[in-house]
């Protein structure tokens, strides 16, 4: 293969796992938004907590926990600080304004953001696995493990929970809340358990994302914010609410950085991403995908 | 949100006055209690957040726009005096004025741009703008030096009108009067903006957009007015800050400021004078008690959690804020006191 | 016996939002296996009298009794559980599931799957279109399609007691009477129903017994037939819209 042609591929590939791990995040964010319709600025510290969570058991001096182990631990944990989250600081403010929404899920990022700093400094931590450094090479092009793992995971997940909401009783109810949730009172669906089961669900999604993609890349305290505004344009550009729109859109937003990145200007990746994004918002405020009713 | 809380702590019209007037006085008394330079310089950061947070809650609390894009007015003001003012051979009121304008512009075509733009996407968008902003003061070295800063801004020269006299600002009390005037004019647009009919005008636009065009009032121009004027305050102040502090920094839009606005403002009140006054204040002063008091300097992480975790539970438990804790307590003074008029 | 003898009764209930008063001193006795219609201009307070009774609105003073039981302050999952269905007025289905996941929802507080399934057969026999949309979404249903769906989803839960707020609201002539004879079959399924309903002479038609309010209070009530033919009445209070 000629070597513009695999430099080519690289930066796709590249791509394709940046998209994955934007999917990823997105998933969860996008959950609870069609759902109980709240946008969650806190949502990529989540990642971070996760990603910290998979640092601290990779470092543990008394035990030596293989990866395989971590994996569901991580996934338990972000569910639980999600959960958490949800019952503390979400659930009182639930039935609010937008406005209340965004300015309470703030704080949240406020206080997880600096709580990281104090406890792990502000260096940026590694955390590699066995898979990272396995490096593979199909026709030629050099990829480690690890990515192969995110974009085979982000489709497995994908499908898993198209799967769970639509053959699953509490899958259908959360599709119930997330279209009327006036009517789930009539019918006897409890609206509030189901915020925290997609809270759970959305968090040990992210938890996934986070075990699997911190190896990547470096973990530092504020290192969600970034993530959380990607999930969010990858929300808008999907149009608000389109679960599998945001995931494609969040695809897009992967591979154009990449492509950007690779070619163009490393230091405007993110220029361009959010640029994409505001375009979109004026050209089609109802996303490139247009809007549906709920999940 | 807040309108009940001003109606029931009203003062009668002289005693406003008087309040005002003594405020007016202590503001500028204050630097001649102390000569602590520290101290002034905490004045001044006081004032300075005054002016960000009124100017932010003419948009967030008034035009019900919670644009997380606010510093990017101030810090772009600051590049205005930073770059385009030495160019222009501009002075420091005239540089003032120039980003003030300019502002006030960028402003309007972001409205139109934005407002297209409802609720949550809204704020959505907004952080997107500004993030980019903020990457491109990182990145675009060749204008603004990127990290490095643009260093060595010149310091205000005031000539004295009628005189031959020019003032070499330098000293930190000799800004704190400067700045003052700029408190000043703000609060007078504040009030005016918000007051009477034209505040009314706000209120239904905040409540219900729908309602409000249904009964006459255009809710964009409306947002468009208080976004202009709070970017064109705001822009001012940037390039005030620019003069002052002799440096610009990409940081002077970054997300930690648009964070500490909702702080202020959220915790003081939204939508009222007082409350976002106290929360200017108090978000100003607490920092430096914390530090004064405490043991050593408490860390910035440390303190950012605190104040995270003020206003979540601010959000949680007290939604109306500070300002309605104060009504609520001088309330229940007057109930307590000596019997006297119910206000209507 | 006298518990029995009526399977919802309420007694001197006030209720309403907040500082808003809406019901004023409502008592009703609906007897089991009987329609009883509620009438009343716009704004009487029909809808807020059903929502009272399914518990969304809380009373602020008076009793609520479901075969004798008192359920005057219970949530709405609770009254759900004592048997009593409620079709609020408006479209009231999740638009983007399925007719078939509908009414599954509709019974989402049994736990018996095969049951479940069972019943919506005999709903597919009983409204035939229902079982040939059961894959399309409810939302592309037409608005007569929908309010038949509402009925279903409210009987998935085989209530004793079914409270229905305007159901012909908007429909087409044909349809109104289709509304009103499956109302009719469902009654006589031994369900007993509260339908509240603008049209009052087709209302009355159907029904046994019926309450007129009136600014949230009561001002007349009888045998739906004396009702109908009290021209007074019809004339000051249910006239035409
Ligand atoms: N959620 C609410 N909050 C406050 N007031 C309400 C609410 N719902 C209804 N009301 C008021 O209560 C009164 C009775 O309303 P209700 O909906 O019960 O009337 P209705 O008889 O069902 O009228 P319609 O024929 O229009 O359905 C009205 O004055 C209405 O404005
Ligand atoms: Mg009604």
């Amino acid at each position: 293969m000629p070597i513009e042609l695999e430099i080519f591929f690289e930066h796709i590939l590249n791509g394709l796992t940046l998209g994955g791990l934007y999917a990823l995040v997105t998933l969860g964010l996008a959950l609870t938004f069609s759902v109980i319709d709240l946008v969650n600025f806190a949502h990529g510290d989540l990642f971070m907590m996760g990603s910290y969570t998979l640092f601290v058991l990779l470092t543990l001096e008394s035990i030596v926990l293989p990866y395989w182990l971590i994996i569901p631990i991580v996934i338990v944990a972000v569910a639980f600080y999600a959960v958490v989250l949800e019952r503390v600081a979400i659930h009182p403010i639930i039935n609010k304004s937008w406005r209340t929404h965004a300015v309470t899920t703030l704080g949240l990022s406020i206080i997880l953001q600096n709580a990281a700093l104090i406890i792990f400094t502000g260096d940026p931590r590694q955390t590699p696995t066995a898979l990272t450094a396995s490096i593979v090479s199909p026709f030629g092009i050099r990829i480690s493990m690890q990515r192969i793992v995110v974009l085979v995971v982000t489709i497995v997940v994908f499908v898993g929970l198209q799967w769970f909401v639509r053959r699953t009783k509490t899958g259908k109810s959360m599709r119930a809340v997330s279209q009327n949730p006036a009517m789930c009172e009539v019918v006897g669906i409890n609206v509030r358990r189901m915020a925290t089961i997609t809270f759970a669900i959305g968090g040990a999604i992210t938890g996934l994302a986070a075990v699997l993609i911190a190896p990547l890349f470096s973990v530092f305290p504020n290192m969600g914010a970034l993530l959380t505004l990607k999930a969010l344009a990858a929300i808008v550009m999907g149009g608000m609410g389109h679960v599998n729109g945001a995931i494609y859109a969040a695809f897009l937003l992967g591979i154009v950085e990449a492509l950007f990145g690779g070619y163009v200007s490393f230091a405007y990746k993110d220029v361009i991403s959010f640029g994409l994004f505001i375009l979109v918002l004026f050209v089609r405020p109802r996303g490139i995908f247009g809007r549906r009713v709920g999940l | 949100m807040s309108q009940g809380a001003a109606r029931s702590t009203r003062l009668p019209r002289w005693g406003r006055v008087a309040l005002a007037i003594s405020l007016v006085l202590l503001a500028l008394a204050l630097p001649r209690l102390t000569s602590s330079g520290y101290a002034i310089n905490a004045m001044i950061t006081t004032v300075r957040w005054m002016i960000f947070a009124l100017s932010f809650d003419l948009v967030a609390g008034h035009a019900g726009a919670v644009s997380l894009g606010h510093p990017v007015f101030f810090g772009v003001g600051a590049y205005v005096a930073a770059i385009l003012g030495p160019r222009l051979g501009l002075t420091f009121i005239s540089d003032m004025l120039l980003a003030a304008v300019l502002m006030a512009l960028l402003a309007l075509l972001a409205g139109i741009a934005f407002f297209r733009i409802r609720g949550v996407t809204f704020a959505i968008g907004t952080l997107g703008a500004a993030i980019i902003a903020q990457l491109i003061a990182n990145n675009a070295f060749t204008i603004t030096r990127g990290p490095m800063c643009i260093q060595g801004v010149a310091r205000p020269e005031l000539t004295i009108p009628f005189t031959e006299t020019t003032l070499r600002v330098a000293e930190p009390i000799q800004y704190y009067y400067l700045s003052l005037p700029l408190l000043f004019i703000t609060i007078i647009i504040y009030l005016a903006l918000t007051s009477s009919r034209l505040g009314r005008a706000f209120t239904a636009v905040r409540e219900d957009e729908v309602r409000a065009f249904a009964v006459g009032v255009s809710p964009l121009r409306y947002k468009l007015l208080a976004l202009t004027v709070g970017a064109g305050i705001v822009g001012a102040l940037g390039s005030f800050q620019a003069h002052y502090v002799t440096v610009v920094c990409p940081s002077e839009m970054s997300l930690a400021l648009t964070t500490t606005l909702l702080i202020i403002v959220f915790v003081g009140g939204v939508g009222s004078f007082r409350g976002v006054m106290i929360g200017a204040l108090i978000f100003s002063i607490l920092p430096r008690l914390l530090e004064a008091g405490g043991t050593q300097a408490i860390s910035p992480a440390l303190q950012q959690v605190v104040y995270g975790v003020i206003l979540v539970a601010v959000m949680v438990f007290m939604p109306g804020g500070l300002d309605d804790l104060v009504s609520r307590v001088t309330r229940r003074l007057r109930k307590a006191g000596p019997r006297e008029e119910q206000q209507p | 016996m006298a518990a029995n003898e009526f399977a919802l009764e309420l007694r001197n209930v006030f209720s309403g939002y907040g500082e808003i008063e809406v019901l004023q001193d409502v008592s009703i006795s609906v007897r089991r296996n009987a329609i009883v219609s509620i009438l009343g201009a716009n704004g009487a307070g029909k809808s807020t009298l059903l929502k009272t009774i399914f518990g969304i609105v809380r009373p602020t003073s008076g009793q609520i009794l479901l075969g004798g039981d008192d359920v005057t302050l219970l949530p709405p999952i609770e009254t759900l559980r004592r048997g009593v269905s409620y079709v609020p007025e408006g479209r009231s289905n999740f638009p983007g599931l399925t007719v078939h996941e509908n009414l599954e929802m509709g019974a989402y507080i049994r736990d018996d799957r095969d049951g479940v399934l069972a019943d919506i057969k005999t709903l597919y026999e009983r409204f035939p279109i229902l079982g040939e949309k059961r894959d399309a979404m409810a939302g592309n249903l037409s608005g007569g399609q929908q309010q038949a769906l509402e009925m279903g989803i409210a009987l998935m839960l085989r209530p004793q007691v079914i409270l229905i707020d305007e159901p012909t609201l908007g429909l087409a002539p044909i349809l109104v009477t289709e509304v009103f004879k499956a109302i009719q079959d469902i009654n006589d399924g031994g369900t007993t129903v509260v339908l509240v309903e603008q049209n009052a002479p087709r209302a009355l038609e159907i029904s046994d017994y019926a309450f007129v309010l009136e600014l949230g209070r009561i001002r007349f009530q009888g045998p739906a037939q004396e009702l109908a033919a009290n021209e007074e009445i019809i004339e000051a209070y249910l006239g035409e819209r």
